[in-house]
């Protein structure tokens, strides 16, 4: 085994080079500061838009403000919604996010992406997308090649892009400060060392392979996409950076996710309004929505009819479900316009263009298939707030570190519209940053990283009477599959992160070539994110309010909408974990709702008592 | 099998070997490009769409449940 070292020194380093990364890192050059973007796979389909988007929310002012949907409506709508709900987020990223989302959204035609379309009747040549969660509209757009054309403009900006680089770890300075990062190649035998003065995490914020088939995406293969492997978190937690809400990574499986049909579901979504959702003997349960439009004068009134009617249907679908019903979702009612649309839709988004390529393959029309619901009983997967403690400049505990994107912990909803408006933010705020630090590594300190890393690969490449990373990871999946069940206990946690830790200390894995490494490094990395979310879990205890209990088929988000002017967010405790100096995870406690923003340092860092929920 | 390469129309460009997000594609000792790691597939379909030969196919399992049902095949 002989690992090459390739040095390379720059302003700012990105990891990741998805959407918020490559936003970032162009945001960076166009202030005037060179960046590198270490990208583990390669830019032109990285990340969670690598397949396309159709649909991306923002405020927009040119039709919103005519249906009298305003700023702070949207704001208070957003407090409204998952775990912000629960007051486990940050007002103040919400607020920054509605008041730039606008610029910063439709920013991506400078791209080459095309948001507007000859037929519109809306301002400006909008499509928008009635949407059932946040806000009630989405743009509709072109966004297949989304990362094809943002690749094209970061190499247009002069954006230094390395392809194939898996980042294992972010180097700090001897302040503490970070200060670069480390990557593994996935091709060669090659380590890349990037010193930096700041650096931008922007991988993606899921963890779905901490438990077993827990994606919706992927049913019948072993592997749900590498981007879910809590890797973000860990990288920020070894660098000492505080993660929080961890133990809602995992939440309740009792709803209904259709594979295949997630992105595109019924009701809402891409299938909306066409579909109908019936059973087995041809009952309808739901009937197809009447449609409306966002220009009609009483828009908002109907908007929030039919949210409060999605979310009954919801739990319908989800309790017939439960009952072992098999529900399907049925277009035979959809017009050819209706179908044409859905179409164009499905090619830009994601996963739905691969359904459609599989339809014309066995020559098969939407309206003459049905599509089966599943049920999901076990774990599954919400990101939402949990990730790395950020403020609304995208700054963490860790000085000159930022994060953006899905990774954000605190930012209410995740997904495209907050890795655009965020991952400008992280490259604005870390670019300027950069101008004011020098280059701070203590060669030996660095070594010593560097060292770190080569002995680790070199152990998981030699180490030929290791474990398979496939088995290794079975065992993780059998941990959380048993004991990641809702609701949790202290019993199952307690056995959990028992077992957990007794992997960590026996793992053994061997990487036969170099992609099986990066496989490897995953796989310690899922290990790690388990331990986190159990141990936040416990921490929780006994105030884990609606996180412990039950809600029947989650309810919650929409049966208790309150009117926007009567919404407030409410005090919750978040508890941050970080890897400390002695390597083992430590904890501080958050009130990051009450204060706005502020990001509680490490001397504020308490010992933390349990604080009750009520 | 997921991904499919008709090897009438590869040339060989190795595109689908420098984008796949998961790496999953492999050159055997000829240097030629393969699907090396089937099985870590979660059908992006990002090799098929940008596969500049249109040489690569990535298919569900013919009519096969959980993904669609003929509707003949039930009414």
């Amino acid at each position: 085994m002989a690992y090459q070292i390739e040095r390379l020194k720059t302003d700012v380093v990105v990891i990741g080079g998805g959407l918020a990364g490559s936003l970032a890192s162009i945001r960076v050059k166009e202030d005037g500061a060179d960046v590198i973007v270490l990208e583990k796979a390669n830019t032109n389909r990285s990340g969670n838009a690598g397949s396309g988007l159709d649909h991306m929310f923002s405020y927009v002012p040119p039709v919103h403000e005519k249906v009298g949907y305003t700023k702070d409506f949207m704001k208070s709508d957003m407090y409204q919604i998952a775990l912000m709900g629960l007051g486990l987020g940050n007002k103040k990223i919400v607020d920054h996010f509605v008041d730039v989302s606008y610029e910063r959204v439709i920013s991506l035609e400078k791209y080459g992406v095309n948001f507007r379309f000859e037929d519109s009747h809306l301002a400006e040549g909008f499509r928008l997308v009635p949407q059932f969660h946040s806000v009630p509209t989405s743009f509709h757009f072109e966004g297949r090649d989304l990362m094809v054309k943002l690749t094209e403009g970061m190499k247009k900006a002069g954006v230094n892009i390395v392809n194939h680089a898996q980042v294992v770890k972010i180097i700090k300075n001897k302040e503490g400060k970070a200060s670069g990062a480390i990557a593994v190649s996935d091709r060669e035998e090659k380590i890349y060392v990037v010193e930096a003065k700041t650096v931008i995490l922007t991988t993606a914020g899921g963890a779905a392979r901490v438990g077993d088939k827990m994606n919706f995406e992927n049913p019948y293969f072993e592997h749900p996409s590498s981007t879910d492997s809590g890797w973000g978190h860990t990288l920020a937690m070894n660098a000492g950076a505080d993660v929080i809400n961890m133990e809602f990574m995992i939440k309740n499986g009792g709803l209904a996710f259709p594979q295949f049909t997630f992105t595109a579901g019924a009701p809402g979504g891409t299938w909306w309004p066409a579909a109908r959702v019936v059973d087995d003997e041809g009952n309808v349960i739901v009937e197809r929505v009447t449609d409306y439009s966002i220009d009609e004068p009483d828009y908002l009134k109907k908007n929030v009819e039919m949210l409060d009617k999605f979310a009954i249907q919801k739990v319908t679908i989800g309790k017939l479900l439960n009952e072992g019903k098999q529900l399907y979702v049925d277009l035979k009612e959809a017009t050819d316009e209706e179908v044409e649309y859905i179409k164009w839709s499905m090619h830009n988004e994601g996963k739905c263009w691969l359904y459609l390529r599989n339809l014309e393959y066995n020559n098969i029309d939407l309206r003459d298939v049905k599509i089966p619901y599943r049920l999901f009983r076990h774990v599954t997967i919400g990101a939402g707030a949990a990730g790395v403690l950020v403020n609304e400049r995208t700054e963490t505990t860790v000085e000159n570190l930022y994060v953006a994107g899905d990774l954000m912990g605190g930012a209410g909803t995740v997904g495209a519209p907050t890795a655009v408006v965020y991952g400008i933010e992280a490259g604005l705020q870390a670019a300027k940053k950069a101008k004011e630090t020098t280059y701070s590594n203590d060669e030996f300190f660095v070594e010593s990283q560097i060292n770190e890393v080569k002995v680790t690969v070199e152990k998981l490449r030699g180490n030929k009477g290791g474990e398979k990373w496939q088995s290794v990871l079975e065992r993780v999946h059998s941990i959380v599959e048993t004991f990641g069940i809702y609701p949790l206990t202290d019993g199952k946690i307690n056995s959990a992160l028992e077992l957990i830790r007794k992997l960590k200390e026996e793992v053994n894995i061997y990487a036969p070539d170099d992609h099986e490494l990066s496989r490897a490094f995953e796989v310690l990395s899922i290990i790690q994110t388990a331990e986190a979310i159990f141990t936040a879990a416990d921490l929780r205890k006994e105030n884990l309010g609606p996180f412990k209990r039950y809600k029947d088929n989650d309810t919650r988000i929409y049966g208790e909408r309150v009117p926007a002017e009567n919404a407030v967010l409410p005090e919750a405790t978040e508890y941050g974990l970080y890897i400390g100096e002695d390597g083992t995870i430590h904890h501080h406690i958050h009130k990051t709702n009450q204060d706005g923003g502020e990001i509680p340092y490490k001397e504020q860092t308490l010992n933390a008592p349990y604080i009750r929920w009520e | 099998m997921a991904v499919v390469i008709d090897y009438d129309k590869c040339t060989n460009c190795k595109l689908c070997y420098d984008r796949c997000p998961e790496g999953l594609f492999g050159l055997d000792e000829q240097g030629k490009v393969y699907v090396k790691y089937q099985h870590e597939c979660w059908l992006c379909g990002a090799c098929q769409m940008d596969c500049p030969f249109g040489a690569i196919q990535v298919r569900y399992e013919e009519n096969v449940k959980p993904i669609f049902l003929k509707r003949d095949d039930k009414e």
